[in-house]
């Protein structure tokens, strides 16, 4: 079985599937070429320092289940996400009993920014800085800027490449919360990123069915 | 005031960063950028590793097929549901031996009691159905050797109950060497007590051994009549499973050192069932308990275990 000549898709997925099953090694390089840029922008925006080694554990679990996996693609990558949110959980399970667990200030503050940094950053959002943002600074900045749950909504929706049945089937959360989370999230984003979104109904948000 | 839910074609624009940024609404112009800076193309960065991962992951696919997978996640639910229920079965056996076992001696009246003296009359029988269950040269030895301090103080006890007027048993060993002994002397230290002791009876030293020796032959035989009537008491009552269900708990070395005293209860093959059944109790109650901390185990690994 040959390569699929472009990007992958639903078209081509079956047969990578299939091809990786059987443990080709083309396969194994589309998938990852595939998945592992998205992995890797999401772990790092919400575990940076461990996020390469859960990156190994996802590909670990992806290799051990792909038999028993059933899907499309767009399935296939949510429960790649699936995998990889469980890993996070215990990680952060295990790292959580741990007594000391030393943190590199600078990592520290990296991941709390200072509110002024913020602001700044809101100013200059519509001129310059945005368009000279890499992928993963990107997606750092949606992550620091919204409530862990909006973040992920966001994550799952921008880096997953999923929508929103498929991610309330990885949070386990109804389709209908997914759409009135991203829609705080993206007015909170909004407000943060030009400053032009009236107070008003920052204040009021809809509220969660 | 509340605000309508963005419509999907505009959240989907954003967020798959397919949006025609100048059609957005102003307010929408950043995070449509942001969106796309989140939509680079992976960089190189990015895909460091790839031949290392893809190795490992198309290694993990061979040697994890499709039909292996699936047996050991099923022979892993059967073996764990099997440990469960082996675990649950002995736990129930080892409280329904403990349960029967109570209620049996409690049906009998034998239920031990610190401050009876029935236990005393008890444990004959016990002890004789656990050295009878055995019945091998070496617990025979064993009970044998025994048996000589176990017969002392039985013997101590009949004198102690049959005789108000006993002479000391100290005497009768005094007067045992003073009537095997060549030289009789009174002025020898060790029989200066026995001495003493004749004086104030107003007899001789072989007087006073006579009457002492007699005494403490007639306590003997009382003594041995007692011991029997115990065991007859026991067997006739009939309530040897009861006591071997009971006193297993707690007195079996006691009752093994006292079952001694009659040596025909020894050899007696009769009560070997009840014996065993003490010792079968102990052991059913401790592995129920090592298994009970293990079935708690088992439930924390399958669930871990059910993630992918």
């Amino acid at each position: 079985m040959s390569p699929p000549p472009g990007p992958l898709d639903d078209v081509s997925f079956a047969s990578v599937l299939v091809a990786a099953r059987a443990g080709d090694q083309w396969a194994a390089e589309v998938l990852f070429v595939d998945l592992q840029p998205r992995l890797l922008r999401f772990l790092r925006s919400v575990e940076p320092r461990a996020a390469d080694d859960l990156a190994g554990e996802v590909w670990l679990g992806i290799a051990q289940g792909l038999s028993t996996f059933e899907g499309d693609l767009t399935g296939f990558r949510a429960w790649v996400f699936t995998i990889a949110r469980r890993r996070l959980a215990d990680h952060r399970r295990t790292a959580g009993r741990r007594a000391t667990d030393p943190v590199d200030p600078h990592e520290h503050f990296r991941l709390q920014p200072d509110p002024a940094t913020i602001d700044g950053a809101r100013a200059d959002t519509a001129t310059a800085v945005i368009g000279r943002l890499s992928a993963q600074e990107a997606v750092d900045l949606i992550s620091s800027s919204l409530p862990p749950d909006q973040a992920e909504v966001l994550l799952l929706r921008v880096v997953g490449d999923l929508d929103v049945a498929h991610v309330a089937e990885v949070l386990d959360r109804t389709p209908n919360w997914v759409r009135v989370t991203q829609h705080r999230a993206l007015r909170k984003l909004a407000e943060k990123f030009s400053g032009n979104v009236d107070d008003s109904v920052m204040t009021d948000p809809p509220q969660a069915i | 005031m509340t605000d309508p839910i963005l419509p999907d074609d505009l959240a989907n624009g954003l967020v798959d960063g397919t949006a025609d940024i100048s059609s957005l609404p102003t307010e929408f112009r950043g995070v449509a950028e942001v969106f796309a800076a989140a939509h680079q193309p992976a960089s190189g960065a990015e895909l460091a590793g790839m031949a290392a991962v893809v190795q490992q992951f198309t290694a993990a696919v061979t040697t994890s097929p499709a039909a292996a997978d699936a047996g050991a996640t099923t022979s892993g639910v059967i073996a764990m549901f099997g440990t469960r229920i082996t675990k649950r079965a002995a736990i129930i056996v080892g409280a329904t031996v403990l349960f029967a076992g109570t209620a049996a001696a409690a049906a009998g009246g034998v239920l031990p009691t610190p401050f009876s003296s029935s236990e005393r009359h008890s444990t004959p029988t016990v002890s004789l159905e656990s050295s009878s269950s055995e019945a091998t040269e070496s617990s025979k030895s064993s009970l044998e050797e025994s048996t000589s301090s176990t017969e002392t103080s039985v013997e101590n006890e009949g004198l102690d109950d049959s005789t108000s007027t006993s002479f000391p048993e100290r005497d009768f060993g005094l007067c045992t060497a003073w009537s095997n002994g060549t030289t009789k002397n009174t002025d020898n230290p060790t029989f200066s007590s026995l001495a003493t002791e004749a004086s104030v009876a107003g007899k001789s030293v072989d007087d006073y051994c006579l009457d002492v020796v007699s005494a403490h032959d007639a306590n003997g035989d009382h003594g041995d009549d007692t011991a029997t009537s115990n065991s007859t008491g026991n067997s006739t009552s009939n309530s040897a499973d009861d006591n071997g269900g009971k006193n297993g708990g707690g007195h079996g070395a006691d009752d093994t050192a006292s079952s001694v005293s009659t040596p025909a209860s020894v050899s007696n093959p009769s009560n070997s069932a009840p014996g065993a059944s003490a010792p079968d109790t102990s052991v059913d109650d401790g592995s129920g308990k090592g298994q009970n901390g293990k079935g708690k185990g088992g439930s924390d690994s399958s669930t871990s275990s059910s993630n992918p």
